[in-house]
């Protein structure tokens, strides 16, 4: 006549949709008459709870609090701006490592713009300043390369046909 | 104050430099030195609290926590850098050698690290203080 096929579902294979459990069911929750074990139950859940939402707050990119801080009062800015006077003349008495620092740094004056017109006026991103020596250098080797490229000549010699066989 | 007066050295021995800005997190200026040709009276005060906030969210893409932030603009051009509870700011001309300053800005980060720590000890003990 025909059969009625069932299977057996287990449950753990279900896959977990909007409405499915984030905690596994409890089978001490079931115990009504154990009011304590409730409780600790459901201090544990709330706990887990805690956790999942501060993981998903440190894993979430949101930028929608940039505009809605709250400016520090005048008071305050004074209060804070003092404070940090203090604590740079502290430390400028304790250090002189920026002067040092400040001290070694080559200057980029106006003296070098030619540099960039040699570069064909592009603004060129290097880390330290640049030697004479080796400014010059460059500056040869990019006219001789100019120079070769200005020599090179082109011959005609006529159709050029390839067979594909 | 020393330090005003070698920012304001580097200002005038780098091309295209317009100004330094070193503040913290609520946009509170520690120092500040500018080109006299410059003004600041165009920026607006959030500069710093809108770069400490990208800051934080931009460290959570995964690859670790962000030190600086180079923004280009029509004329000028603008690196920050995240000294956490400092924040160190350069503005510059657009044509401004940028991997010097990046250069610069990251030989910044030793010595105002004494600044930086006296800062956060500062804040722990008025925390203290409070409780």
């Amino acid at each position: 006549m025909g059969c009625c096929s069932s299977t057996c579902v287990d449950d753990d294979l279900i896959e977990p949709n909007e409405r499915t459990r984030l905690l596994n069911e409890d089978e001490n929750l079931n115990d009504d008459n154990n009011q304590n074990f409730h409780m600790i139950s459901q201090l544990r859940e709330q706990e887990k709870l805690n956790q999942i939402v501060q993981k998903t707050a440190e894993n979430l990119i949101d930028i929608s609090n940039i505009r809605t801080f709250d400016q520090l009062q005048s008071q305050d800015i004074i209060e804070r701006t003092r404070e940090y006077q203090e604590i740079i003349v502290r430390c400028e008495n304790q250090n002189n490592d920026l002067k040092e620092k400040i001290n070694k740094l080559p200057g980029i004056s106006n003296n070098n713009k030619s540099f960039y017109d040699n570069v064909n006026g592009f603004a060129t991103i290097i880390n330290t300043s640049i030697k004479t020596e080796d400014k010059s250098q460059m500056s040869n080797i990019i006219n001789e390369i100019q120079d070769s490229l200005n020599d090179i000549k082109i011959e005609d010699v006529g159709e050029f046909v390839i067979t594909f066989e | 104050m020393d330090i005003q007066k070698e920012f304001d050295n580097i200002i005038s021995k780098t091309q295209g430099l317009q100004a330094i800005i070193v503040s913290d997190k609520d946009g509170v200026i520690l120092i500040q030195s500018t080109n006299p040709a410059f003004s600041l009276n165009n920026i607006d005060s959030s500069l710093s609290t809108s770069f400490a906030v990208a800051c934080d969210q931009i460290g959570k893409i995964g690859l670790s926590k962000n030190k600086s932030i180079t923004t280009f603009y029509k004329y000028h051009q603008m690196i920050q850098f995240n000294y956490n509870p400092l924040i160190i700011t350069f503005i510059a001309d657009k044509n401004a050698n940028t991997g010097y300053l990046l250069n610069i800005g990251n030989d910044f980060e030793k010595p105002l690290s004494a600044i930086a720590n006296s800062i956060v000890n500062s804040e722990n003990n008025n925390y203290n203080n409070k409780q």
